[in-house]
């Protein structure tokens, strides 16, 4: 019981937390156009790509716990 | 104290005496390689001898009885003139009173193996008696040799590098004798039995340790008598040694036995070192080149900067996450060896991309103060020969972590090394301000490599210890970069905190951070885990989520710097609880 409780919770705090990191990559699409001088831009597309990634790439590892708890 | 009235009798016995042990210790060896030691059914007499012909084990095994019992008359004849001199130095006198009480074991150690029939069992420790008697033969010798110096002033730090180096010389000594014994232990038929012997490593590994330590102490004699020839010339005999004991892992293990003639050379050579050590003349005070230039005058060395360009602090932590992973599988604690080249293919791949990150980031490092005198920016090393050091340490590492450990260990070594030295340096850190994120999976590895130095396989509380490295490095990265965000931008590296600014930077710490803490808790419910490790975490974790927050709402210097150095902290108690509820809790 005190596992699943665990691990809803935890999945709980990694939803939220990598739903506000995409929703951030997702702002910096535009918002990053004004940068330092020397900084070059990277392609937008691919720093959202990165995000989504690690997300489901979490979002998988987390599946693999709850099924090894069944 | 001097000993110049020591009569040549004396000094004939004691060389006798050594002469006799040594050659025992090499024909019990033989009787070991050999499998001779059931020739003879009896003890102390061999009654196969009164049968015809005789067969060579026979001979070998009736050989290496009166060896032990010239060796005997020689020790108790010594032993009987140091009981007479009873003003004589106790550098002579003690070992030689020691020496019958250990021979009478070793004798008595010897009828057990041939009336129980323990051949292999006891052989380890019979052995360990008999190295001991030739120590007790040779510290004499040696300090007859050399006459105890009087004792002079020397400056404290004379003083301190000398009492390191006796330490050393003696531990150096104790290894030899440990590698010893686990090289004659390989001779025994199975793995149960050389548990049994009761030696805590194994014979490659002992090897290794004892190399290591008698390379040090070759190393601070270099350092601290820079001038004693006899000193130098003897650490440099026994590391020849050591060498030369190491080929003999080339034989099939049924010959181990062989091996004992330079065993038994070697650990003499390593007792009259140290008793040479103890006992030579220490220099008035330091050598010149010991004390030359105040530090601030003076450059790093070569040396120190090869070193350097494998990023050691970086490493330290690497390794400890290395360490912990090793210890909490369900395979049990592993041996001393598999840990020591697991931590030598550790710090090779991890230094090797260091060296190669540090070729390809010259135009980087030249402007960032806290990199800029580094050896490739401060022109003290070329890229190219930088490149070649980390190429050269990363197959090293390949090589090792191949022939030492597992092909999963050595595959995720290599990936570490490709990961950082590659994909992040070359690509990931000049391209997107997800930099830290993705590049943190090179960082993630090393606990990887240890579960698999000892399983051989992967399982999923070894992916989550990856996970919460993984998740880990974001708020300790963008800290530093928080930090140093000046230096990032004027070398145009696209960090989090010069693309995105400081509240953004701020904030996502705090979502890493949480998200990291949650993670950590999980190997409890995986069941790799106990109590005393969620505790632990969960405590270690509300202290990083508080300086998280501080960081996110004040978001000052203090609280950034703050959150930088506990994050180190935290990486590393995190995993040390983890060791301490495998150990506590099994």
């Amino acid at each position: 019981m005190l596992s699943w409780a665990l691990v809803v919770i935890v999945a709980i705090v990694v939803a939220v937390g990598q739903a506000l990191l995409i929703r951030s990559a997702w702002r910096f699409r535009k918002t990053l156009a004004i940068l330092p001088p020397g900084i070059s831009r990277s392609d937008p597309r691919g720093d959202l790509a990165w995000t989504l990634v690690t997300a489901i790439g979490t979002v998988a590892f987390l599946a693999f716990v709850a099924q090894s708890l069944l | 104290m001097t000993t110049p009235s020591y009569s040549v009798t004396f000094r004939r016995l004691l060389i006798g005496g050594t002469l006799a042990s040594l050659a025992a210790i090499i024909s019990g060896g033989l009787v070991s390689a050999t499998g001779s030691g059931a020739a003879c059914t009896a003890w102390p007499l061999c009654p196969e001898v009164l049968s015809a012909p005789l067969s060579a084990p026979v001979w070998l095994t009736v050989a290496h009885r009166a060896l032990v019992l010239l060796a005997l008359v020689l020790v108790l004849a010594a032993s009987v003139v140091a009981w007479q001199r009873r003003d004589a130095d106790p550098w002579l006198r003690i070992p030689l009173l020691v020496a019958p009480a250990l021979i009478m074991l070793l004798s008595a150690l010897g009828g057990v193996m041939v009336w129980l029939k323990l051949y292999h069992l006891a052989d380890v420790w019979h052995l360990a008696l008999s190295l001991l008697v030739l120590a007790c033969q040779v510290v004499p010798l040696a300090a007859l040799a050399q006459p105890d110096a009087p004792a002079g002033h020397v400056g404290a730090r004379t003083a301190r590098a000398s009492r390191q180096l006796r330490g050393m010389a003696w531990w150096a000594a104790g290894g030899v004798g440990v590698m010893v014994l686990a090289m004659s232990a390989r001779a025994m038929p199975s793995l149960q039995l050389q548990a049994a012997a009761g030696l805590p490593i194994d014979a490659s590994g002992a090897l290794a340790i004892s190399a290591m330590l008698s390379g040090g102490t070759l190393w601070q004699i270099r350092r601290s008598r820079r001038g004693d020839m006899l000193l130098l010339g003897a650490a440099a005999l026994v590391c020849a040694l050591i060498v030369a004991e190491g080929m003999t892992l080339l034989l099939p293990a049924a010959q181990a036995g062989l091996s004992l003639g330079v065993g038994g050379l070697l650990w003499g050579a390593a007792i009259v070192l140290a008793v040479l050590v103890m006992r030579r003349p220490l220099p008035t005070d330091l050598p010149v080149v010991a004390r030359s230039l105040p530090a601030v005058e003076r450059g790093p060395s070569l040396l120190s900067d090869y070193i350097s360009l494998t990023k050691p602090k970086v490493i330290s932590l690497l390794l400890v996450t290395t360490l912990a992973a090793m210890f909490i599988t369900k395979a049990g604690t592993p041996s001393l060896a598999l840990i020591f080249w697991t931590m030598v293919g550790g710090y090779l791949a991890a230094g090797g991309a260091g060296a190669i990150n540090c070729a390809f980031d010259e135009d980087i490092d030249i402007n960032m103060g806290r990199t800029s005198r580094r050896p490739v920016p401060s022109g003290r090393i070329s890229a190219r020969n930088a490149m070649i050091f980390g190429l050269t340490l990363s197959a090293l590492s390949v090589a090792v972590m191949l022939a030492f450990t597992t092909p999963l260990a050595a595959l995720f070594s290599t990936l570490g090394i490709v990961y950082y030295a590659l994909f992040y340096t070359r690509w990931l850190k000049r391209s997107t301000w997800q930099n830290i994120v993705i590049g943190g999976g090179a960082g993630s590895l090393p606990p990887l490599v240890g579960w698999t130095a000892v399983t051989g396989s992967l399982s999923l509380p070894a992916v989550l210890l990856f996970v919460i490295i993984f998740y880990w490095t974001p708020p300790h990265f963008w800290a530093l970069a928080l930090v140093k965000q000046k230096d990032y931008a004027r070398a145009g590296v696209p960090m989090l905190p010069v693309v995105a600014g400081e509240p953004e930077t701020r904030w996502q710490i705090f979502v890493y951070s949480a998200m990291m803490v949650g993670l950590s808790l999980l190997l409890t419910p995986l069941g790799a885990m106990g109590a005393i490790y969620l505790a632990l975490a969960a405590l270690l974790g509300a202290i990083f989520m508080r300086s998280a927050w501080g960081v996110w709402r004040r978001g000052d210097q203090a609280a950034i710097w703050g959150l930088y150095k506990y994050s180190l902290l935290y990486l590393a108690l995190l995993f040390a609880a983890m060791v301490v509820d495998r150990l506590a809790l099994g």
